[in-house]
């Protein structure tokens, strides 16, 4: 009976925990007809065989880690930008002139796919044989998604000059062409457009779309709206990206890299994600560390919502991936004190600057004591009160608190908003420790936890 | 059934009669080219329509195609002529299949249409199916109608191998006049 | 066995007593909050009375049979036993009540341990006053999480069902899995009181996870963790997963604490409670919204914080005064309950609009809040969906007509008129009531009609000024005012009205309200074929609307005239109702039965009833051919024309034609065959176009869209001159038609007639001026005519238009290229 009772508590936690533990982040979804806010990546399957399809190796910087058919297509998706991509250079068909959308739409390039995937993978690749006279088609299937197919017969060409040799096809062109299918665009009479029904000479003019395309694009989702957040400029230092631009969210951006190796699941596309980040100078810029995994490729930021609108304009960053920000860590020690062993210092959030979402904690206090932090930035190991001193001069004592009946006491640390003299920057390591009053232990009426080690990233 | 907004009905509505309702990256064509390029053409009625399915080890899973089957007479030479001819996409069943920007409409591809098609055989149109494709896809084929002045092929607008609304009769000439004079260039060679 | 049966019978009640749309006239479009939450007050207070009347404790059983009970009738009952009158509810009541009554007479009596006596009267009124209270607010923050969670289904009474169902599941298995601690002897009396804090208390947690899942992207990814994906919503695996994600902290405790409860009183005052809070939900929400920016009027998301303080206070008091609670576990529940009063005290609560990622307008276009706020009927916001003017929705539903529906609403509101006897249409100066919401087009429509006041009323009445204000902005209203309902009522009876008015609401088919008014005021209730109607008591005869092909709307009239000739209203035989389709039937599919399929769906089941009605009268035909035609859709390629997409068979058009060639047709009719037109001429039908355009065209002359329509097959068929003799025939009743004169234009250009052509180009030019394709084609013409006109308008679009290098040749002596020179860059 008892063992019943058990399983059956188990059960109702194992039922609470499946129904909970996926609630965690966000990956891209597909979708026909009209790709929404979770079905903007595209990724690329290299399979062109074409020696001319691959022979652009000349990397360009306003498309970092890319060469070849990637760029190739990677250049025609951002044509349907909503900005100019970077500086609108790398297309010598329209100098200064990729990123012509105007629409609540941007394409997020995740590099490259590690095969040719699914109907719904969202990924371009070439396809075998010959379908006499059909350069490329782009397939969508009943539900969600999309993937766009390149006939193997055809000389690809990859550009980026636009003088083909004769008998060549123009990657980027019909790639421009076939995304806009993707976007849930339909054919065009209008001569000239990207989406007219048959290619234009080798592809070449249909690189760059026209007002008759750019009308259906806004029509399907939007004219860019005035509240999008803009990227206009990335810096970037070692694994530290600053970010500038306008209508970034004061709090709660979130911040978009290419992933650095293709995806080991095939169907997904995730970005990688930093979130929870804060903006600066009145929401024009934004600091923060490269996280793990990110490689080269475009990065974007998105502010709360749900809109197509919330998302940033795709802006090229050559950024090598971060190493992990370490996490914080206890050093040095405590003393007993008249309630237990001694306090011990702990934490939440992260050390991460542009996240600022530390919040110092310390527990094992007498309860109802007046308490304070201490911070520095050497360690030290010396006599203190009933304790030791753990964080060495020159040390910042941060605003006094009252511990909590349970012992315990918080202070989050607002690192744009430190005491005069107190600043952190990227890079840094800095200890705190909690220092309390202990009257009951009699002594020296004081005592102070052990330390925590933080090491601080952008 | 439709799901676009209605506005684009308005739209289709301001474009012309002998607009093109094409869809992507096929390769611009006009008649001349056509023959020069397809191995044959046809002019019948659609008898049979299946989807075939194959997952390939390199072009990947789920190639889906089409394969028509017309009977009729050769555009070439008038000789009665069965051929079964191919497009990309089509469902196996409800759940399994594509929408294919090349591919021709439903409308133009159902059991009774009669039509014009134009054909090259393909060892491997994908997934390493043969069969004869419709050259350039939906630009390959052309519905027909019976008219006062006979039987009328649809054209598709600039860009396509019959661009115009065309007599049969007068395409077909066009047809055998072009084949010929491949043949001719082709035994020369 | 007896607690199963009982606990079926208060599932099944449960579900009964959810008022329907229609409870009343004023009712159609929408409940009101009153209604809804009065009349499930009232089920909570039964079963309250029925677990008084049960002498064993509820429980795991208890709880699972309800959730069965309550999945039954609303899954599969729903189709055949449905109150639909505040009457039918009461007799529901009624008899639900005696059943569970009867259901416990003859039970044995458990052989429990006696329960301990209070300490005193005081105690006694103080448990049951905390209980009641600790219900009191477990139920409003269930129910503000509940609001929350059914924006992620349709809207419709289904996914309610399914949502209220995972509740029940989950509470079931809380009392399973958790109950044994409830019931350990040391928490005798302590665990109910305390489970129902925490219950409402965990309606935090709910808000927290809304939050995370309100995101599309989130969304997605969670239920492709579960093998779902976004396009499956309103499938009842779907709505199962998300029902269980957002309910799986506050009803697991609900059921810990139900299993918690010792006494047949103990349970009742909590059911009491619940149904108190129930109606607290309408007081505080009812006041009518001192601002209209959602984060700043009380939203519903803050009953979670009303209702976890009433609870928490409640729990405090049941601990208290327990019977039979030594000291020790008695002070620890009530530190739990204190530490439970942390969390809204620490709180902020934000309003939380969930807004569906889904809906049948463009998905993708931005949609942007202009003003939201909270009512009893639920969430009210007028928004903007893309670059078309804003909608007032109501839970997601819209009130007033998209765009893409124009036509549509402009039909309906015609027809109505139309049914307004004649003598007094002429005399204009209509007074119209309208059981709906105002915006402009519909004051536009209403005023060229002949209304000179508009009134309005609906269950929101106490936010339509506010959607008013945001809908006009500087437009001026038309004269009229605001009513609430019983006011509204009053004016009816007084015979104030010339027209009542309700237009249609795209949700669950509303129940049929009796139309009662004075015989001088014509009542037309619009209703939406976007969901099963085909079940539904619409009295003898129907007026049926429609634009085209779609939006195919009917009405239930009274005191309506029949009249004569083409601007008549189409008055068809109701017909008996059909057998109502099970909810279940739809949430099973395995793809997401939604919008277009389910419209076509219950499109077909009407049109089969609205066909077997009209048997043996001339509208049997059209009726038939319309049924074909709405069995004859299947899911289209995106890569296809609107006009490729329609599956348009002969079947149908041999139906319509046999009805067009026998009776006069009316609007009604006249639209459908333009409809036809319109889809023939896209799908290039040149042969259909003849055999059945013609005929109706030849018997219906003059007849313009058709004419044009034939015409366009003339020129596929090389037959200009035939066009040109055609398009001549309604050129008087086409003088204002741009199409009909650019057609015109290209018939006689094609037929060789330049200098017709340009003249016919030249008079669409006048009614489009700035047609830039227009100006192109008459530019070359002239040009070509030696007209100098023509290369002034050549340089003009030069100017224009640089890159137009077509053109560039006509700016020359000649010669020019044969053929016209395609469309620009």
């Amino acid at each position: 009976m008892k063992a019943l009772r058990l399983l059956s508590t188990l059960a109702v936690v194992g039922v609470a925990a499946v129904l909970l533990l996926p609630m965690r982040g966000a990956a891209f979804t597909t979708n026909s007809g009209f790709l929404g806010l979770g079905q903007r990546d595209f990724r690329v399957f290299d399979n062109f065989t074409a020696p001319t399809a691959n022979d652009n190796v000349t990397p360009d910087p306003n498309f970092p880690g890319s060469t070849g058919a990637t760029l190739a297509i990677w250049k025609a998706c951002v044509e349907w930008g909503s900005r100019l991509h970077g500086n609108g250079d790398g297309d010598p068909h329209q100098v200064g002139g990729l990123g012509s959308g105007g629409a609540n739409f941007d394409a997020c390039f995740q590099g490259e796919a590690t095969g040719v995937g699914g109907t719904d993978d969202n990924i371009h690749s070439e396809i075998s044989g010959s379908l006499g006279g059909v350069y490329a088609f782009t397939e969508v299937p009943g539900t969600d998604g999309w993937r766009i197919r390149y006939y193997q017969t055809w000389t690809w060409s990859d550009g980026p000059s636009d003088l083909l040799q004769p008998g060549e096809v123009d990657l980027q062109g019909v790639a421009t062409h076939e995304y806009g299918h993707a976007l849930g665009l339909d054919h065009t009479p209008i001569a000239g457009s990207t989406m007219q029904g048959s290619i234009i000479g080798n592809g070449v003019a249909q690189r760059s779309i026209e007002a008759d395309d750019v009308n259906g694009l806004v029509f399907v989702y939007g004219t860019a709206a005035a509240t999008k957040p803009v990227i206009t400029g990335v810096a970037i230092a070692p694994s530290v990206l600053t970010i500038t631009g306008s209508n970034f969210a004061a709090t709660g951006n979130e911040v978009w890299f290419t992933r650095a190796t293709p995806s080991a699941t095939v169907a997904l596309g995730d970005p990688i994600k930093f979130i929870g980040v804060l903006s600066t100078a009145g929401g024009t810029q934004i600091t923060l560390s490269v996280p793990p995994l990110a490689g080269p490729g475009d990065v974007f930021v998105k502010v709360p919502g749900t809109a197509g609108s919330t998302l940033s304009n795709a802006w090229p960053a050559d950024v090598a991936a971060g190493a992990a920000c370490v996490a914080p860590v206890n050093v040095c020690q405590s003393a007993p004190n008249s309630v237990g062993l001694g306090a011990h210092m702990g934490f939440s959030g992260g050390t991460y600057l542009s996240q600022n979402n530390l919040t110092l904690r310390c527990s094992g206090l007498r309860p109802d004591v007046n308490a304070f932090f201490l911070a520095g930035q050497a360690a030290t190991l010396a006599p203190f009160g009933n304790g030791f001193l753990c964080v060495a001069s020159p040390s910042f004592q941060l605003p006094v608190r009252t511990v909590d009946f349970l012992g315990n006491v918080a202070y989050p640390l607002n690192t744009q908003a430190l005491p005069p003299g107190l600043v952190i920057q990227g890079g840094q390591t800095w200890y705190f420790q909690c220092v309390y009053r202990d009257v009951a232990a009699g002594g020296a009426l004081c005592n102070a936890s052990d330390a925590l080690q933080t090491t601080w990233c952008p | 059934m439709p799901h676009l907004p209605r506005l684009f009905l308005c739209m289709a509505l301001s474009v012309a009669v002998a607009a093109p309702s094409a869809r992507a990256s096929i390769e611009r064509l006009d008649l001349p080219t056509m023959v020069a390029k397809s191995d044959g053409a046809v002019e019948g009625l659609i008898t049979r329509r299946r989807v075939v399915r194959i997952d390939d080890a390199k072009d990947g899973p789920e190639l889906y195609f089409t394969l028509i089957t017309i009977e009729g007479r050769s555009l070439v030479d008038g000789t009665a002529l069965t051929v079964e001819v191919l497009h990309a996409g089509g469902f196996v069943d409800a759940r399994h299949g594509v929408f294919n920007s090349e591919a021709p409409a439903a409308d133009d591809t159902r059991i009774g249409n009669r039509v014009v098609a134009f054909y090259k055989r393909s060892e491997n149109v994908g997934g390493g199916l043969a069969g004869n494709a419709l050259y350039a896809a939906h630009g390959g084929l052309y519905r027909t109608f019976q008219a006062a002045k006979g039987v009328i092929v649809q054209g598709r607008g600039a860009g396509y191998a019959v661009s115009a609304n065309v007599e049969l009769s007068v395409l077909r000439a066009q047809v055998a006049q072009r084949a010929q004079a491949k043949r001719t260039s082709e035994v020369r060679k | 066995m007896r607690t199963l049966f009982r606990g079926l019978i208060l599932g099944v009640l449960c579900s009964l007593l959810r008022a329907p749309r229609g409870l009343d006239l004023f009712q159609l479009p929408a409940a009101s909050g009153g209604a809804a939450l009065g009349w499930r007050a009232l089920a909570l207070v039964v079963v309250g009375f029925g677990l008084w009347s049960a002498l064993r404790r509820p429980g795991f059983a208890l709880l699972a049979s309800t959730a069965a009970g309550y999945a039954l009738h609303g899954l599969v009952l729903a189709a055949w036993i449905r109150p639909e009158s505040s009457f039918a509810l009461a007799v529901v009541s009624a008899i639900g009540l005696a059943a569970v009554v009867a259901a416990a007479l003859d039970e044995r009596r458990p052989d429990d341990e006696p329960e301990p006596a209070h300490e005193g009267r005081s105690a006694f009124v103080g448990e049951m006053l905390g209980l009641f209270a600790a219900g009191a607010g477990a139920a409003l923050s269930i129910e503000a999480v509940a609001r929350h969670v059914r924006a992620f289904g349709d809207g419709l009474a289904q996914d309610d069902t399914v949502f209220g169902f995972a509740f029940l599941l989950l509470a079931a298995l809380g009392a399973l899995g958790l109950g044994w601690i409830a019931r350990v002897k040391a928490l005798r009396n302590l665990s109910a009181p305390f489970g129902l804090a925490a219950a409402a208390t965990a309606g935090f947690l709910a808000l927290v996870l809304l939050n995370a899942l309100a995101p599309t992207l989130a969304l997605e990814r969670y239920v492709r963790a579960f093998g779902l994906g976004l396009s499956e919503h309103g499938t009842f695996a779907f709505d199962l997963l998300v029902g269980a994600a957002l309910f799986v902290a506050p009803a697991l405790l609900l059921g810990f604490a139900i299993a918690g409860l010792r006494t047949p009183r103990q349970s009742a005052a909590v059911l009491f409670g619940a149904a108190q809070g129930l109606m607290l939900v309408r007081s505080v929400l009812g006041a009518p919204p001192a601002a209209t920016e959602l984060r700043e009027a009380f939203s519903a998301a803050q009953l979670v914080q009303i209702g976890a303080f009433t609870a928490v206070a409640g729990a405090a008091l049941a601990v208290l005064s327990a019977a039979g609670a030594r000291k020790g576990p008695r002070y620890l529940a009530l530190c739990g309950v204190f530490v439970l009063v942390l969390v809204p005290l620490s709180r902020e609560t934000l309003p939380q609009p969930i807004r569906a990622p889904w809906d049948d307008s463009n998905p993708l276009a931005p949609r942007l809040f202009q003003i939201s706020f909270d009512l009893p009927e639920g969430l009210v916001t007028v928004e903007s969906r893309g670059p078309t003017p804003p909608i007032a929705t109501l839970n997601g539903h819209a009130l007033t007509s998209a765009l893409e529906d124009a036509v549509g609403e402009i039909a309906r509101v015609q027809a109505a008129f139309a049914c307004v006897p004649e003598a007094r249409r002429a005399k204009g100066a209509l007074a119209v009531l309208l059981v709906g919401q105002l915006d402009p087009l519909r004051a536009t429509m209403l005023r060229q009609q002949g209304a000179a006041r508009v009134d309005r009323t609906a269950a929101w009445h106490a936010g339509m000024q506010r959607i008013e204000a945001k809908l006009f902005d500087t437009k001026p209203l038309p004269e009229g005012e605001v009513l609430d309902p019983a006011e509204a009522r009053a004016r009816i009876d007084a015979g104030k009205y010339d027209l009542v008015l309700v237009l249609p609401v795209a949700s669950d088919a509303a129940a049929a309200a009796e139309l009662d008014a004075p015989a001088s005021t014509v009542v037309v209730d619009w209703r939406t074929t976007n969901t099963p109607i085909a079940h539904a008591e619409l009295g003898k005869d129907v007026l049926v609307a429609v634009d085209g092909l779609e939006s195919l709307c009917i009405a239930r009239t009274l005191h309506a005239e029949r009249g004569a000739g083409p601007t008549a209203p189409h008055l068809a035989r109701a017909g008996r109702p059909s057998p109502a389709p099970t909810p279940w039937s739809s949430l099973a599919r395995a793809e997401s039965f939604r919008f277009r399929e389910r419209t076509l769906w219950s499109r077909a089941l009407i049109l089969d009833r609205l066909h077997r009605a009209a048997a043996g009268t001339p509208d049997e035909p059209l009726f038939a051919g319309l049924l074909e035609l709405a069995r004859a859709q299947e899911r289209s390629s995106p890569f296809e024309s609107p006009e490729q997409q329609y599956e348009l068979g002969d079947a149908c058009l041999d139906a319509l034609s046999r009805h067009a060639e026998s009776a006069p047709l009316d609007a009604f009719s006249r639209g459908v065959w333009e409809g036809l037109a319109r889809i023939l001429v896209g799908k290039r039908d040149v042969e259909r176009m003849r055999r059945y355009l013609e005929p109706i065209a030849r018997r219906h002359a003059p007849w313009p869209a058709l004419e044009k329509a034939l015409a366009r097959a003339d020129l596929e068929a090389l037959e200009p001159e035939s066009a040109v003799k055609r398009l001549a025939t309604v050129e008087v009743l086409a003088k204002t038609d741009f199409d009909y004169w650019n057609l015109l234009g290209d018939a006689r250009k094609a037929a060789k007639d330049l200098r017709g052509a340009t003249e016919a180009w030249r008079r669409a030019s006048e009614l489009r001026p700035g047609h830039q394709l227009l100006e192109r084609k008459l530019a070359v013409a002239l040009v070509r005519l030696g007209d100098p006109k023509g290369r002034e308008l050549v340089e003009k679009l030069l100017q224009a238009n640089p890159k137009d290098a077509g053109l560039q040749p006509f700016l020359g002596p000649g010669p020019w290229p044969e053929d016209d020179p395609p469309a620009p860059r």
